[in-house]
């Protein structure tokens, strides 16, 4: 399971008159980094949307290898097309790749310098140095982010919003630096709010006509949150007490799901089970309350119903065991499952297939589903 | 008092256990004698084949669908409610 997990949060708006932005920006997963690419393509509108994203694409794209990111930037730089009347590339861009244990690598061709946000509240320009690949300067750095750090990227419509009209001289990375300051601290780190509060000055800069398309970026590093599940009882009564110790003995939030499991594992902690009465309403068993745990709910019918809310989304208004199960797993960043394969002979015969009663089957639903979403998924079977 | 558990897991919440806990609650509140049965739903009482289950004193009784819930509640419940004896409470 990662340690560490990155909450990244994009804010775009296009140039007055355009339908779409010239700038583009790509997210890629490897097994022990994250890449983030952000590209302002020459000119504006659909043009300049196909480059950036070309140019977003190819970066991705080659990280998924096992290339440098030193060879990643050679390989854009030599593929770019330059335009023949400026002699200037059609794209600029920033890759930078956030390393699972915080160390960071950062390229930078020609567009505006990376921020850092120490603690999520205080703005420093990321220390940078000159190299040169192919004849073109490119800015690189390594560094390190601790938790609670943010890195912030923005386009040239974000650095120049306002020139010209309430700003002769365009906001300018200072100005940006500024806002930084006094902003940060409220947001506590808050990705989705901070790149918000920065394109919503930018445009009020531009006075709802941006001159430019602009984009933010911004990237939080922090300590991921892990979940255990636990579910069902094993397949022979002998390796309980080792699927208990397994579910114990790791770390995150706790969630039990299944009457009998619940049993169990309230027996062996020789504390009670109480029925919570919080769902007695709802069309689904209601679940229970142990000390400790997070969640205790019903397992088959709750774990295929949390599964059917992911898959189909969860009607308006509903509140159930499942929503409250989807909660808690959504919130994790790495879940692990510890799945029972006893079988429940009562549950034939109940007019629903039989598979459902599965609980392999089951889990790897719901698995699935989640890692769909970006979480990290381990299956344990006992 | 006379203890009422209603298993309402995966395989008696399939077969109405729920229902049944609700209207063992009905009828409980009915026949006015809420203040001698302490009535309470379980997560699994462990006898899925039976479901939908109920114990009564420790007593276990398996197939109390929706539909037999009056009857339950007549033959099982209230005589014992009558009789004043309960688990917990002493004979002697």
């Amino acid at each position: 399971m990662k340690r560490f997990a990155l909450d990244i949060a994009t804010r775009q708006f296009q140039k007055h008159g355009e339908d779409i932005a010239g700038d583009a920006f790509r997210v890629a997963q490897t097994p022990d980094s994250t890449i983030i690419s952000v590209s302002d393509g020459l000119g504006s509108g659909v043009k300049a949307n196909v480059l950036a994203t070309l140019t977003v694409e190819v970066a991705c794209g080659l990280s998924q290898g096992d290339l440098s990111l030193e060879d990643i930037v050679e390989t854009l730089i030599a593929t770019l097309p330059v335009c023949k009347w400026r002699s200037i590339a059609y794209s600029t861009f920033s890759v930078v790749r956030i390393y699972d244990t915080g160390r960071v690598t950062l390229a930078e061709y020609d567009c505006p310098p990376t921020l850092k946000l120490a603690g999520g509240i205080r703005p420093e320009f990321v220390e940078t140095f000159e190299r040169t690949v192919r004849d073109r300067n490119i800015r690189v750095a390594y560094f390190r982010m601790q938790p609670g750090d943010v890195l912030v990227q923005y386009t040239d419509g974000i650095v120049w919003a306002g020139v010209g009209q309430k700003l002769p001289m365009g906001w300018q990375e200072d100005g940006i630096f500024q806002f930084l300051s006094a902003t940060a601290p409220a947001l506590r780190g808050d990705c989705a709010a901070q790149a918000n509060r920065l394109a919503e000055q930018a445009l009020e800069y531009w006075e709802g006509a941006p001159g430019d398309d602009g984009t933010v970026v911004c990237a939080r590093y922090r300590k991921a949150r892990h979940a255990v599940l636990l579910t069902g009882p094993p397949s022979s009564p002998d390796r309980l007490p080792a699927m208990l110790q397994d579910f114990l003995g790791r770390e995150g939030t706790r969630l039990v799901c299944g009457g009998t499991t619940a049993h169990l594992l309230a027996r062996h902690l020789d504390v009670p089970l109480e029925v919570d009465d919080r769902f007695l309403d709802s069309d689904l068993p209601p679940g229970g309350k142990i000390r400790g745990m997070d969640l205790v709910t019903e397992g088959i019918l709750t774990l295929t119903r949390a599964a059917e809310y992911l898959r189909r989304g969860i009607p308006p208004g509903r509140s159930d065991a499942a929503t409250c199960l989807l909660d808690h797993l959504m919130d994790a960043d790495g879940i692990t499952f510890l799945v029972g394969t006893a079988r429940n002979p009562a549950h034939q015969n109940t007019g629903l297939p039989e598979s459902i009663f599965l609980r392999r089957v089951v889990a790897e639903e719901l698995a699935a589903q989640l890692r769909e979403r970006g979480k990290e998924v381990d299956l344990v079977f006992y | 008092m006379v203890d009422v558990r209603v298993c309402v897991g995966s395989s008696c919440h399939l077969r109405g256990g729920a229902k049944t806990l609700k209207l063992l609650h009905t009828l409980i509140n009915d026949a006015g004698v809420q203040g001698q049965v302490s009535l309470r739903a379980d997560l699994c009482l462990a006898s899925c084949l039976g479901a939908p289950n109920v114990l009564v004193d420790g007593e276990p009784f398996g197939g109390v669908t929706p539909d037999r819930a009056e009857d339950f509640f007549r033959e099982r419940i209230l005589p014992k409610v009558r009789n004043g004896v309960g688990a917990g409470d002493r004979l002697d």
